[in-house]
């Protein structure tokens, strides 16, 4: 059982590498559970988190400055950096993340994937692998996303709350091409942090109906901690390159 | 066309309606004394324990977050004496209840709704009715209850961890003198942000603490639906506590 789940492990994340192995109609399927699946619940977070971060930032602008006019810029900015990633990663490890952990942990419940190895089909690299693209490419999509809906929610709190008119507050000169690939990168480092731990708790999990129960809650708990120390790598050697 | 339609508005309200219904109930038992003491010591001190690593460990990673951005703004605005300000309220009021009740909600609400699946799954819920036990009483109230409690406890903990982190991290990587940061906080930083603090995160711990029981009271209980269930219970309760987190917001800057 071990020594299944750990071949299985290996190739899972070797043949994301490889094109040739993977199947590509399970991978758009994959690509379809990442994208249709997580989309609202995504933006539902990210417009919330956002609207909030805007009018606690606006808020403390106006009576400590009595000037909001850096807000817009600033809160843009964030949307790509920081927060606007962080938010979207920690949705997806709740809706996919735990899900995959599920259903992998199932088949190793059931057995079907050993009936899928005795009969050379390869599980890792078609079943596994393609979410593991998918959960990659499907972040960093959502993320480009969630930077739309994260500006929209400023500019309804702004106006419904403050009167300042979207178009003064939408500042897009505030983005960098640096901002964008930092945006790109973290989505993607999230996306794999959160196959990683879904494949590792979903394969290794314990006998029984109720480990089958805990193994998502599982990958969601390391999946939270590993992102939020991802981040804080990736943001400790980006601003040591001096971004 | 009418059917699909129809049958969207019927799943809404019964997804709105039914939890509002629960949380009615819920608070109804409480005040009727409904609620094991004893169950609810052992949730408290099981909920807290399991989650206490956790809940540390993640503090550290939101303080480097809160610290690194900071450390931004205090470059760019060469505002040094103000990053201890900045960052006591992320970590009593904004960021650091946000991100800790993300954690609850995928460490402890998700353990409950699995455990609640699992117990259900054993024909658990069919012999306490068959032995007439209230099952509310002794299984689903004191979890409810402890998860309340259990955030509001880990609350004085998990600021402080945030604000040593971020002030320990900012004065590691960013040179920032670590006892102006501490005595800004203590100079600009108001007390009743701690207050506000305290409250959005018993807000949090009790939805988290709804949605956990209410997914585990309507989902069905095989392997996979199982799974499920403690993801949608996971997702749900992390869009309702930034719904939350706004309103709330919203109403302390009104």
């Amino acid at each position: 059982m071990s020594s299944l789940a750990q071949k299985v492990w290996r190739t899972a994340l070797r043949a994301q590498l490889n094109p040739k192995l993977l199947g590509e109609k399970s991978f758009w399927q994959r690509l379809s559970q990442v994208g249709n699946g997580a989309f609202w619940i995504v933006a539902g977070v990210t417009f919330f988190a956002g609207a909030a971060f805007c009018q606690q930032a606006a808020f403390q602008a106006q009576a400590l400055l009595g000037d909001q006019s850096f807000i817009g810029p600033e809160y843009i900015v964030l949307a790509f950096k920081s927060f606007g990633p962080l938010v979207v990663a920690l949705a997806l490890m709740s809706k996919v993340g735990s899900a995959f952990a599920a259903e992998l942990a199932l088949m190793r419940q059931n057995q079907s994937l050993d009936a899928l190895v005795l009969y050379k089909q390869n599980p890792g690299a078609r079943w596994c692998a393609p979410m593991g693209l998918a959960l990659t490419f499907g972040a960093v999509g959502l993320g480009l996303l969630s930077t739309v809906v994260w500006e929209l929610a400023g500019m309804v709190v702004m106006y419904g709350f403050h009167g300042i008119m979207p178009q003064s507050f939408f500042r897009p000169d505030a983005i960098s091409r640096e901002l964008v690939l930092l945006c790109c990168i973290k989505n993607a480092a999230f996306g794999q942090s959160i196959y990683w731990v879904s494949l590792r708790s979903g394969l290794f999990v314990g006998h029984g109906t109720t480990a089958t129960g805990f193994s998502p809650t599982q990958a969601m708990v390391r999946g939270v901690l590993l992102i939020l120390f991802v981040n804080l790598f990736i943001d400790f050697v980006w601003l040591r390159l001096g971004f | 066309m009418n059917t699909i339609f129809h049958n969207k508005l019927v799943a809404i309200g019964k997804h709105t309606l039914n939890p509002v219904g629960f949380v009615a109930y819920a608070l109804l038992c409480l005040l009727r004394g409904q609620v094991d003491l004893r169950e609810f010591i052992r949730h408290l001190y099981r909920f807290i324990y399991g989650v206490f690593p956790i809940v540390l460990m993640a503090c550290i990673g939101v303080g480097g977050v809160v610290a690194l951005q900071g450390l931004e703004y205090v470059a760019r605005y060469n505002a040094s004496e103000v990053f201890g300000w900045a960052a006591g309220l992320s970590a009593f009021r904004d960021v650091a209840p946000l991100l800790l009740s993300f954690v609850l909600a995928n460490a402890v609400g998700a353990r409950n709704t699995a455990e609640l699946l699992a117990w259900r799954a054993q024909a658990g819920e069919v012999s306490f009715k068959a032995l007439g036990i209230h099952t509310f009483r002794i299984i689903e109230g004191p979890r409810l209850f402890a998860l309340t409690v259990a955030a509001l406890l880990l609350y004085p903990i998990a600021v402080v961890a945030t604000l040593v982190s971020a002030i320990v991290f900012a004065g590691m990587v960013g040179d920032q003198n670590v006892y102006a940061s501490f005595y800004s906080i203590y100079h600009y930083v108001p007390l009743a942000i701690l207050g506000a603090g305290l409250l959005r995160l018993g807000c949090f711990g009790f939805l988290i603490g709804v949605f956990s029981v209410y997914f585990a009271r309507t989902q069905r209980f095989d392997p996979l639906s199982v799974g499920k269930g403690v993801g949608r219970a996971a997702a749900i309760s992390t869009l309702l506590i930034c719904i939350l987190n706004f309103v709330l917001t919203a109403l302390e800057t009104l």
